[in-house]
């Protein structure tokens, strides 16, 4: 299941309609295509790699679940709305403002820390740091691979407000990560 | 627009030929452009490794599918299981027929000599197809099974019920551990069409009392 080639022949929307008549298979393609960049979406969202998993799994499920009532559009926009509705709802009220300064000390800390390069552990550590309103297009851009047109589909935002955000976003990461990637350049 | 969003412009690749050209003047002119540059440069290939690296587990592939594939209709079918379906009932049908020449056999010699041999208890029985779409269950003989504890179809219950009370259909999931820790060996009538999806056994996953499969951990 992993790792393997996509046959990219066939459109989504057309193993979405196989599944939807019973093929098992065209499902298991679907999932190939898009396991990485759903799950990626979830586990930068949501800070509990439990609760991540748990999401990622009911993303599918819903999938499963609900694929007499995709009908027609972009099978990407559709499981990406899903996979968004799901995490959003789960990171609701659970916004925590932190001060750029704390988020920068504790970073440098886990650097200082470190006996090995723990730059993606230091990033993941930021990008959980950031609003949610910058988080998720910078995860939707960076991680899930969407075009800034598919972003703003898919967060109903303008366009340029999209490229705004994702700007911002990293902006505040260079601001946060600064002290450590200046040891770097 | 700042140098800082013609760097960010550049990494995106959204910068037009002339604030490119802006952006390399400034390179050129300003060391604090080229250190804001390079930490940029230093962010995109960080989260860019981070990107890739990211995946669900094996576990977690094998349990969402297979969660979600229990959601179809007469879960556990097609083409993989079919095709083991049809392994099984070819290897059971020639052990039935071959139980039955040996007790023929045996029978007929007892018949010369006098003795009375009674035949051996079938290594695999099989357990006739209902309507109610009952599954064949490869079971170990009588003695075997009442020492040992090995569950009969009666007591081989289907995890199903536990297992996705909010699924529109019947679940089951293969290889899920029954109450008495034995491997129940059902096996399911193939699907007329589509594939499988099968589960190893030896990490079947958990079943919670919602949807989800927790994968062994």
């Amino acid at each position: 299941m992993t790792d393997t080639i996509p046959d990219t022949s066939i459109s989504d929307e057309t193993l979405m309609d196989r599944f939807k008549e019973g093929d098992e298979t065209a499902f298991v393609e679907l999932y190939n295509r898009y396991r990485r960049r759903v799950y990626a979406y979830c586990i930068r969202m949501i800070s509990s790699q439990d609760q991540a998993d748990d999401l990622f799994q009911e993303v599918f499920i819903r999938v499963a679940r609900k694929r007499h009532r995709f009908l027609a559009g972009s099978f990407s926009a559709w499981l990406f709305a899903i996979a968004r509705n799901l995490c959003l709802n789960a990171i609701r009220d659970r916004v925590s403002h932190v001060a750029l300064e704390d988020v920068a000390d504790s970073l440098q800390t886990a650097a200082d820390e470190a006996e090995y390069d723990q730059s993606l552990e230091i990033l993941k550590e930021a990008i959980d740091h950031l609003p949610a309103d910058l988080r998720e297009p910078l995860v939707l851009r960076v991680y899930s691979g969407l075009s800034y047109q598919e972003i703003a589909d898919l967060t109903q935002a303008k366009l340029a407000t999209v490229k705004v955000r994702i700007f911002r976003a990293k902006q505040r990461l260079h601001e946060m990560l600064a002290p450590y990637f200046m040891d770097r350049v | 627009m700042t140098t800082e969003e013609l760097i960010v412009g550049h990494f995106e690749k959204s910068l037009t030929l002339e604030e490119e050209r802006v952006l390399q003047e400034r390179l050129a002119q300003s060391p604090e452009t080229r250190t804001m540059y390079d930490q940029y440069r230093s962010l995109e290939a960080t989260l860019g490794n981070d990107a890739s690296a990211v995946a669900p587990s094996s576990r977690l592939d094998e349990a969402t599918v297979a969660a979600a594939l229990s959601l179809l209709p007469q879960a556990i079918g097609g083409g993989l299981l079919g095709l083991l379906s049809s392994k099984v009932v070819v290897g059971v049908t020639v052990a039935v027929i071959g139980g039955i020449s040996i007790a023929i056999f045996a029978n007929r010699n007892s018949s010369d000599n006098g003795a009375t041999v009674a035949p051996p208890a079938p290594a695999v029985r099989v357990v006739p197809a209902t309507p109610s779409a009952q599954p064949p269950v490869v079971a170990p003989p009588a003695e075997e099974r009442a020492s040992s504890g090995t569950p009969t179809p009666e007591n081989t219950q289907p995890v199903s019920a536990a297992a996705t009370p909010k699924s529109e259909e019947s679940t089951t999931v293969k290889g899920a551990p029954n109450r008495t820790g034995a491997q129940a060996v059902g096996v399911k009538p193939a699907r007329k069409s589509g594939s499988a999806m099968t589960i190893d056994v030896n990490h079947a996953p958990v079943i919670d009392n919602g949807t989800h499969v927790k994968p062994n951990k």
